[in-house]
């Protein structure tokens, strides 16, 4: 479906556009015309993209941290957190929609790990590496979205108690 | 501030997306690229701007940031047949700052006043209640359409308002307006020379940023 643009859309495409294109001299001219400080702008544009490069390292740690988890130690995270070993391996796949997870099971999840939790995050968001989807056929990789199921309900799926799913759901 | 996207509409038959390596490869590419760094900051404050309630949480370059994160965590697939790793990384900010706004509007309050709910007429008598029923609108679509409204008032209906009936700068929002959106559409409406249309550009791009910099929280 095509969705008309509103004259305010078009103005922001026109101004990007200028951004991204307009030559040189004209755009050097117009961050001077607005008094920009130059050396602030680009230490801040260093900062964005050597943070989300350092972030991406750290995500990537978090997720082969989950994904290279053994037998054993998938049953020691289980038993530590209370919950069964499938709720693991769903976690293992990235099959949980994240912000249907506490705060306190995502924290305890990620000291589990050796992680932060922002990284764990991060890492649950994207899809899960290839290697543990191997089993899956290329059009249903449970990376999408669309396909995750909240916490809850995975917790009920693996036959968990009312008792336990309120703990795990609520506790810090 | 990360929040669940699911981007699997934007995928179209056909599509080829980049490897990891390739994200990593055009990643580092623009961090030796000063000039294309500045402008994609630029970029970042112009979409930053468009959201009232965003802009209360976070700065430009956090905007900037998350997005280089969702597409090198492969939260947002980059279909490269289609489009360029600058293109895609506007597109990614542009999503995040409507999601993010959207998001932060419904957690918004749902603080209705008394006036509100029983308006009265030039008569001072209260609407009658087919009127006040008819009303369909739910909480979160009356935000979002207030804060369009508002962003429509302060950004094309001031900007043009600056500059009269035949000024350069006018007639260039005016083709805006009229549909235009990209550079080129808009120099091939006009028909201007190239030095007189840039300097026009400039000027607006000068009044745009201080609307941006004045409707700041």
């Amino acid at each position: 479906m095509i969705v008309k643009k509103t004259s305010d859309e078009r103005l922001l495409d026109a101004e990007l556009d200028f951004i991204m294109n307009a030559p040189q001299e004209h755009f050097d001219a117009y961050l001077a015309e607005t008094g920009t400080d130059i050396a602030q702008m680009d230490r801040k544009a260093m900062l964005a993209f050597d943070g989300a490069l350092k972030n991406h390292q750290k995500t990537n740690i978090a997720s082969e941290a989950l994904a290279n988890l053994t037998v054993a130690q998938q049953k020691a995270v289980a038993t530590n957190l209370g919950i069964r070993r499938q709720v693991v391996t769903a976690f293992r796949e990235h099959r949980v929609n994240v912000s249907s997870i506490s705060n306190g099971f995502l924290r305890r999840l990620a000291n589990e790990l050796g992680q932060t939790t922002d990284a764990l995050v991060r890492a649950l968001l994207g899809p899960a590496p290839a290697a543990l989807m191997g089993s899956y056929k290329s059009d249903e990789k449970p990376d999408s979205t669309s396909m995750r199921v909240t916490f809850e309900q995975l917790l009920k799926e693996a036959n968990m108690s009312e008792e336990e799913i309120g703990r795990l759901l609520h506790g810090d | 501030m990360l929040i669940e996207e699911n981007d699997e509409e934007s995928v179209l038959p056909g599509d080829v997306f980049a490897s990891k390596d390739e994200i990593v490869t055009a990643v580092e590419h623009i961090c030796g690229d000063t000039n294309i760094k500045r402008r994609l900051l630029k970029v970042a404050e112009f979409i930053w701007a468009k959201s009232k309630l965003v802009k209360r949480e976070c700065q430009p370059e956090d905007i900037l940031q998350e997005a280089i994160e969702a597409i090198l965590d492969k939260r947002r697939k980059w279909p490269k047949n289609r489009v360029d790793f600058n293109g895609l990384l506007i597109g990614v900010m542009r999503s995040m700052v409507s999601s993010r706004g959207k998001t932060l509007a419904k957690k918004s309050p749902d603080i209705t006043m008394e006036h509100e709910l029983h308006p009265l007429g030039e008569d001072q008598e209260p609407l009658n209640l087919e009127e006040v029923a008819a009303d369909r609108e739910t909480t979160e679509s009356r935000i979002l359409r207030k804060e369009q409204e508002g962003l429509e008032e302060s950004l094309m209906a001031i900007l043009r308002a600056k500059y009269g009936a035949t000024d350069i700068h006018g007639l260039i929002l005016d083709k805006v307006r009229d549909g235009c959106s990209s550079q080129a559409e808009i120099r091939e409406a006009l028909g201007i020379a190239d030095s007189v249309y840039w300097n026009a550009w400039k000027a607006v791009m000068r009044a745009a940023d201080k609307i941006n910099s004045n409707t700041k929280e």
